[in-house]
């Protein structure tokens, strides 16, 4: 038979369709070897959007991407991609691809007030050289670098080093700061090891799902249509969810709970409370693995000192101790239902319903939450009295109950958390704040001790010397803090790599945006288009983006996935690895260390930090081969023709040597070869087997015969039982800022929508941010849906449509504004108030008003 | 050319509906599924921004509980007419 191109791939992809969906359609099977035929090469690649981790098959033909298709030997994904898969193979072909470094200028010469001008990458790095080696001498926190949980974990690991190490400064800090980190300080606080015990295999074990502050609809719609799958198929089956406003994900729900915000942390009180009035917890797991703490309340809302709501606070930091279960039970005794519903707004039913689902031993509960939880002045708090409920209830840490954190970037556990790209920490979950963690770092960087600058800058008891000759003193700085150095002018050169930052952060009139401007500092962008932050910048680089180079990426269930390199990027443009190490050869250790540590180890003297930290012996340990798949396809690689050597190999070979040479247990991962030959291994990787639910016997090796349950993560080998009060918000409405503003993401954008925006129906049909609000409060205002209102708080406004009646319906007294929109930046109306545990921002709640524009 | 094929997920009971509203869109063309309330879909247009119109509107049709990608192929080809 013969058919036409166009009818042989539509019949192709009806096939892929139905055998995906399970469904049978007699006419069509699926015609891989004609496709094969038609001269595109297939290869997969984790989807470089979310951090669901899906896989996508990618077709590539005349060195273009010209198809996708969801990889159906995926575990994650099964075939489906979410309808922003519809838009992969055009992500990197947007018309506005930076193709050439790009410097401001004037007369021929560098001017923060200049024009941009194109210049070679030679220009670039001597250029950025000689500001940072200035600016660096002014103190560890004088330079600062701005990553991305977008990066690959090479990526991560390189930056790591040359910060860390390299600059012997800490402000290295990825955006998964403002998406994560509470999550990550919860889960060290309660458990002593990041991320989830669980997994996706969750979605079909559970009875029931509860939603706490996640859309996942619209922003894990994979993970969604597993949920959905469950609660279709399986017989009683029930999806809660709460929110501070209805979302898509509530069409599903059998319960709703629409509650004021800040209240989730009343909400999950009374939950214990229910549990404990009702004795229903499980006394014998609780006995076995669980330790009771307290933590210090009234911690203020980390903003600047001299705030006033800063001077009130009466607590401080996050140093628990020790109680009793009688004493927790004290302390979660005030929240009865009659107090969770007055305080939250919730009907008594629907938090009644709630609270006995959870106390119901039958029951298998999986929790999910995203920024809901995590961007909350109490975050820390909250992740762990979500834990709290698991905890006492024993369901933890088994199929189908799991208390599930998820991420919202591709790799912000596999690069960020794992590899640890944060002020604080080291790979494997090492931190800085430990001397004996930073010297084992040292030794398996083979760099003399005291090299990496320890948080309160001593080493052995002793001060660490800086090159200004000075102690070092404090090193750490987090992203929000970042963003104040450089509106101070105390730090003076940033670089941000892989994420927009300026349109991302909060108060963007007050800090950003004047942080960037500041005429003493230099700020370097490296992206594959033109953001907001790049046109902020005085230095753009071209970035090489997702497949356009080799990469690995880390997921939410702790799934780690590799590809190759399908396509060149192009122009000049490069990846953020090689213009990472790269840049590492314009600075020399004399030029950014101290005498006494170039004496300890005279061989580096007058070296670049390339020398010592990249052709080390290990990171170049492995010779350039050629790259092929299993078909013997051949495919690119642009570092390796750089470098000489299989770059990717030798930094994660090294970065593997934390996961089994240290003392700590559970974060062991494959070798680099297993994971090009899977579609991905989830850690902790024992014996070659992967591990899909944590901390119990029969799941994980790690936990030894006859143990049962053990939180390996603690000494004791217990997790923690940690209570925490419900504490006010930093602002909330009154009488001029009338209404709740909260802001978030939609479908059709990924975050900024540096991307997605840059693909035209995308755009088309989600051109401009609106406000969504309800329909009663705008009546009120005189607005009509579809013209223009100004949403205006105590630090700035925006412009933007009135829409009442859109997938998202806000209650009365709040409105929701997505933060994709570079023409209506709602930054710079949020507050930059952040959770004081783990420095992570709020910007789901602060008090506007909305005016008629 | 511009194909794609996508999943769409619906409540069963609402599926004969839901396949109504589909079809009213543009481009989209409704193959099977509606028993298993799973329909499987394709879209094809000249026009990139219709196209995306037609994708993007799965999920504002009610009933609808979830609308999935599967296969995207899209080339700019001059002769599409060879046969394979």
């Amino acid at each position: 038979m013969s058919m036409n191109r166009r009818e042989f791939i539509k019949t192709n992809a009806i096939a892929a369709a139905a055998a995906t969906a399970g469904v049978t359609i007699p006419t069509v099977t699926l015609a891989k070897d004609g496709m094969d035929k038609d001269g595109i090469r297939w290869d997969k690649a984790a989807c470089r959007f979310c951090g669901t981790g899906c896989s996508v098959l990618i077709g590539t033909k005349g060195g273009k991407v010209v198809a996708t298709q969801g990889d159906p030997d995926a575990p994650v994904n099964k075939g489906l991609n979410c309808i922003k898969g519809y838009f992969l193979s055009k992500i990197m072909y947007g018309k506005d691809r930076l193709t050439k470094p790009l410097l401001r200028k004037t007369n021929g010469k560098y001017d923060k007030n200049g024009e941009f001008e194109e210049i070679s990458w030679d220009e670039a790095f001597k250029t950025m050289a000689e500001k940072w080696v200035a600016a660096r001498k002014k103190g560890p926190k004088g330079v600062g670098m701005f990553g991305s949980g977008q990066w690959t974990i090479w990526e991560g690991y390189a930056a790591q080093k040359l910060l860390k190490a390299g600059f012997r400064s800490n402000s290295l800090e990825p955006n998964a700061r403002h998406c994560m980190a509470s999550a990550v300080g919860s889960f060290m606080r309660t458990f002593g090891i990041d991320e989830p015990m669980g997994c996706y295999d969750d979605l079909e074990h559970a009875d029931a799902f509860v939603l706490w502050g996640s859309n996942m609809s619209e922003m894990h719609p994979i993970l969604w249509s597993r949920l959905t799958d469950t609660r279709l198929t399986k017989k009683d089956s029930e999806v809660h969810v709460l929110s501070t406003f209805k979302h898509r994900s509530c069409d599903l729900a059998d319960n709703e709970l629409i509650f004021t915000p800040n209240t989730d942390l009343a909400i999950a009180n009374y939950i214990a409370n229910h549990i404990i009035q009702t004795k229903a917890y499980d006394q014998a797991f609780i006995d076995k693995n669980v330790n009771f703490k307290k933590t210090p309340t009234d911690i203020g809302y980390g903003l600047r000192a001299s705030h006033p709501l800063e001077k009130k606070k009466t607590g401080k930091g996050g140093k628990l101790s020790g109680i009793t279960f009688d004493e927790y039970a004290k302390s979660v005794a005030p929240y009865t239902l009659e107090h969770a519903s007055e305080i939250s707004g919730v009907p008594k039913t629907r938090l009644k319903k709630l609270a006995e689902l959870y106390a119901n031993p039958n029951k298998k509960v999986t929790s999910f939450w995203t920024m809901g939880m995590n961007q909350h002045t109490r975050g820390v708090w909250m992740n762990s009295l979500v834990y709290n409920i698991h905890l006492m209830m024993g369901k933890i840490s088994e199929p189908g109950n799991s208390p599930f954190s998820l991420t919202g970037q591709p790799s912000a556990c596999g690069t960020a958390r794992e590899v640890g790209t944060f002020t604080h920490r080291l790979p494997a979950d090492y931190v800085v704040k430990k001397d004996a963690h930073c010297k084992f770092a040292e030794k398996i960087w083979k760099l003399p001790a005291g090299t990496i600058p320890r948080a309160n800058g001593k080493t052995d008891g002793a001060d660490q010397t800086d090159i200004s000759g000075k102690p070092m003193g404090k090193t750490m700085i987090h992203a929000v803090a970042m963003h104040r150095a450089l509106n101070d002018g105390k730090m003076n050169c940033f670089w941000v790599m892989c994420n927009n930052n300026l349109q991302a952060a909060a108060n963007f009139n007050e800090e950003s945006l004047p942080g960037w401007r500041n005429p003493d500092n230099f700020i370097t962008v490296s992206d594959p288009y033109p953001t907001i932050s790049a046109m902020g910048a005085d230095m753009i680089l071209p970035t090489s983006m997702w497949v356009e180079k080799e990469g690995a990426y880390g997921n939410s269930e702790r799934r780690t996935q590799f590809w190759r390199q399908q396509t060149k990027g192009p122009g000049e443009s490069k990846s953020d690895l090689w213009q990472v190490m790269e840049f590492a050869k314009y600075v020399k250790t004399d030029d950014v260390w101290d005498a006494t540590l170039l004496a300890a180890a005279p061989e580096y003297k007058g070296k670049t930090l390339y020398d010592v930290l990249y052709a080390n012996g290990q990171v170049d340990k492995f010779p350039a081969q050629q790259i092929t798949d299993p078909e013997g396809n051949v495919y690119g690689n642009d570092e390796m023709d750089d470098c000489g050597y299989y770059v990717q190999k030798g930094l994660f070979e090294e970065y593997r040597r934390f996961q089994f040479e240290g003392p700590k247990k559970g974060h062991e991962m494959a070798a680099f070869e297993d994971y090009h030959a899977s579609r991905g291994i989830r850690w902790p990787v024992i014996d070659g087997k992967e591990t899909l639910w944590r901390y119990r016997e029969g799941y994980d090796a790690l936990v030894p015969k006859g143990a049962g349950v053990k939180f390996y993560g603690k000494p004791d080998g217990k997790a923690n039982i940690i209570t925490a009060p419900y504490e006010p918000p930093p602002e909330s409405p009154d009488k001029e800022y009338d209404l709740w503003l909260s802001t978030g993401r939609v479908l059709e954008h990924w975050h900024s929508a540096s991307m997605t925006r840059r693909v035209p129906e995308l755009y088309k049909a989600m051109p401009d941010a609106v406000i969504y609000m309800h329909p009663a409060d705008a009546k009120k205002r005189k607005l009509r849906r579809g013209k223009y209102a100004k949403v205006v708080s105590r630090r700035g406004e925006i412009m933007a449509r009135v829409e009442t009646r859109g997938r998202n319906k806000p209650p009365q007294g709040l409105i929701f504004v997505p933060w994709f929109d570079a023409g209506r930046l709602i930054n710079k109306v949020t507050l930059d108030a952040t959770d004081p545990l783990s420095k992570e921002t709020d910007y789901k709640k602060c008090a506007v008003k909305v005016v008629k524009a | 050319m511009n194909i794609c094929s996508v999943v769409i997920h619906v409540r069963p009971e609402v599926a004969p509906s839901v396949m109504a509203g589909i079809e009213k869109l543009q481009g989209a063309e409704v193959h099977g599924g509606v028993e298993e309330g799973k329909l499987i879909v394709t879209v094809e247009h000249d026009d990139d921004a219709v196209m995306a119109e037609t994708v993007n509107g799965f999920t504002n049709i009610d009933g609808v509980l979830n609308a999935s990608m599967i296969y995207h192929h899209y080339e700019k080809i001059k002769a599409e007419q060879g046969a394979v």
